[in-house]
């Protein structure tokens, strides 16, 4: 008899989401699905919109990562006008991607993961939450804020407390840096630098110890990576063309250009999932399965291109070898990740073209196609638009960064799994705690984002099913 | 003393659910408060309510039938797991137990019947938002102290 896992929802990612781990007629673990339950329709709401409210519009999917949509859909506004930006608009619009990068993942690391590394898989969940830490680690907690509100500050710096509004528009960007702005950030980078240099000492003690079983089981397994990367083989965030490559290191494809993504990537679609499934369109569904986010950019860069971010990602590779596999690695690629993000940060301030007024080229419509590429903080954001004369949207695709993680999330969720059921589950066998607190902290790997898909749902109690072959609940857990 | 600080949040793409940066809005031209609108509540505004002497959170409510509420928050201790958001009273929790300030707190719950993907409020919503805002106006200018 088949029997079914179902933990509903996750707790501490954004969105609405359940997994179920199916055994098979033994007992033993054979697959786990990780299920995206609602569905949002996003792409269908904004036809009919003028291509210039699109920033607006798709900046407002999420309070998580609006700056990753505004970015893409002024890339892709810029390419409609067929206009090329000038080099400040440029710079600040990296700037602000920089900032948005550095405090979703300090958000990621410090308040929804260290959890789990410093008080314990075995600890108390109702404790292990950013409360918990701030009893264990006051310091850090407080740090961890800090480090958040420096990347949201500068995203208010430059674009507003409503950055909603739409701040990098088709052509540009609406205002230049000002010098209080200036003076602001190169006043709180050395704290930001201390803190991250805080995190950094700390996670790896923890991987040298603690977590070395994680490392193993939590997502560790050949896949592709995707990410931007410079006309050098560079880190990229913001421009560049777009590489592949696979757990070997090798380059499986390179200098891809965004306009081509129908040939290279497929949007597979399960029935028991909301969630896209992309892959890697020359090996087919599934396996092309590929990974983006602060991983896979670290995989498939050749160096980051400051001086302190090289050595931290040299001592990435001298741990992981040169490629990464374990979707544990997330974590620490985020904490490189900020480290490149600061010095890119004071590389840019310390630019004159950063502090031109020219900000914004002006044209009308040129194109009626297009597709923009950014690299999100969770991976590489796809926003593909086709307008009519009049510049009104009539048709939209987005590929957002969790899809493209999809089947790796999946087949991380699965790893776990067996590690911590590694025996045939009997009928009346209880789920075993810490069996939930990794599938969970699996996820969280990936730090996924949901609400660009689905329905941001508040709240999210973990709820674990035990289900039979023929959809009989044998067992289940809420928490 | 702190100042007073308005948190309005919500998605404007949903509908009803918008309401809370909709008077947020509002706030902002009728009061020298400090005010806030944003898609959801997160730790770094922690600071802000330690500062502040008194706070009040305006969010959608799904509540049917139900009118516009200002209501006192008072924290119990209890902290529900959360994701990258958080509640009001998480929120308070966070700022008392990293800064040890915890500020007057109301919520102005606006009873909310349609947060599908959407722009605009119901007509439901839109019979509501006088009251609402009259108790945005007698939170920022009181009199006699809120005792509900």
């Amino acid at each position: 008899m088949t029997r079914t896992v179902v933990i509903d929802p996750v707790t501490r990612i954004e969105g609405h989401a359940k997994i179920s781990l199916h055994l098979d007629d033994q007992g033993y673990l054979s697959d786990a699905r990780f299920h995206v339950v609602e569905y949002r329709g996003f792409e269908k709401f904004c036809e009919g919109h003028p291509y210039t409210e699109m920033a607006g519009i798709t900046a407002r999917i999420c309070g998580i990562c609006p700056v990753s949509h505004l970015l893409a859909a002024a890339k892709t506004g810029d390419k409609l006008l067929a206009v090329q930006i000038p080099a400040a608009a440029v710079n600040l619009r990296r700037m602000l991607n920089l900032a948005q990068i550095c405090q979703s993942h300090a958000l990621s690391f410090f308040h929804l993961s260290s959890p789990d590394f410093l008080l314990g898989w075995e600890s108390d969940p109702a404790r292990r939450n950013v409360f918990g830490l701030m009893a264990a680690n006051p310091d850090l907690a407080r740090a961890g804020i800090r480090l958040r509100q420096f990347g949201q500050q500068i995203l208010e710096l430059l674009g507003g407390r409503k950055i909603n509004a739409a701040w990098a528009v088709p052509g540009g960007v609406r205002t230049p840096l000002s010098a209080e702005a200036e003076a602001w950030i190169r006043e709180r980078l050395p704290e930001a630098k201390a803190t991250v240099t805080l995190a950094l000492d700390l996670f790896k003690k923890l991987l040298d110890g603690p977590l070395e079983r994680e490392q193993r089981v939590f997502g560790d397994f050949p896949s592709l990576y995707m990410g931007l990367v410079g006309s050098d083989g560079q880190w990229e965030h913001y421009d560049g063309v777009l590489r592949f490559v696979d757990s070997t290191g090798q380059v499986v494809a390179d200098g891809l250009k965004e306009d081509d993504y129908h040939d290279f990537i497929g949007e597979a679609v399960e029935p028991w999932s909301y969630l896209k499934f992309p892959y890697y369109k020359p090996l087919g569904y599934p396996a092309g399965m590929y990974r983006v986010g602060p991983l896979a950019r670290l995989n498939v860069c050749s160096h980051i291109g400051t001086p302190w971010a090289d050595k931290e990602l040299a001592d990435m590779r001298q741990r992981c070898g040169a490629i990464a596999n374990s979707s544990f690695a997330y974590h620490q690629a985020r904490l490189v990740e900020i480290v490149a993000c600061l010095e890119g940060i004071e590389a840019l301030l310390n630019d004159p073209e950063t502090h031109s007024p020219r900000i914004r080229a002006r044209a009308h419509l040129n194109q009626l196609e297009a597709v923009g590429v950014s690299e999100a903080p969770r991976g590489t954001l796809f926003h593909h638009y086709r307008v009519d004369a009049n510049g009104l949207i009539d048709r939209v695709n987005l590929i957002i960064a969790t899809g493209q993680n999809n089947l790796a999330m999946n087949r991380t969720v699965a790893q776990i799994a067996k590690e911590y059921i590694p025996g045939p589950v009997g009928a009346n066998a209880s789920i075993p705690e810490a069996l939930l607190n990794r599938v969970e902290a699996g996820i969280r790997c990936f730090d996924p984002c949901l609400s660009c898909s689905t329905h941001a749902a508040g709240q999210m109690p973990l709820h674990v099913q035990l289900l039979g072959a023929d959809g009989e609940l044998l067992t289940e857990r809420y928490r | 003393m702190g100042q007073a600080l308005v948190i309005g949040f919500g998605n404007s793409l949903r509908g009803d659910d918008g309401v809370g940066l909709h008077l947020a809005a509002i706030a902002t031209e009728i009061s020298s408060s400090r005010v806030r609108a944003v898609a959801q509540l997160t730790p770094e505004l922690a600071p802000e309510l330690a500062a502040a002497a008194r706070v009040l959170f305006i969010d959608a409510w799904q509540q049917a039938g139900a009118t516009p509420q200002l209501q006192r928050l008072e924290p119990d201790g209890q902290v529900p797991a959360f994701s990258h958001q958080l509640s009001p009273l998480q929120l308070l929790a966070l700022s008392s137990a990293l800064y040890g300030a915890q500020p007057i707190a109301h919520q102005l719950l606006v009873p909310a019947s349609r947060m599908e993907l959407g722009e605009g409020f119901s007509a439901a919503l839109l019979t509501q938002l006088p009251e609402a805002e009259r108790l945005l106006r007698q939170w920022l200018h009181p009199g006699p102290p809120c005792t509900n």
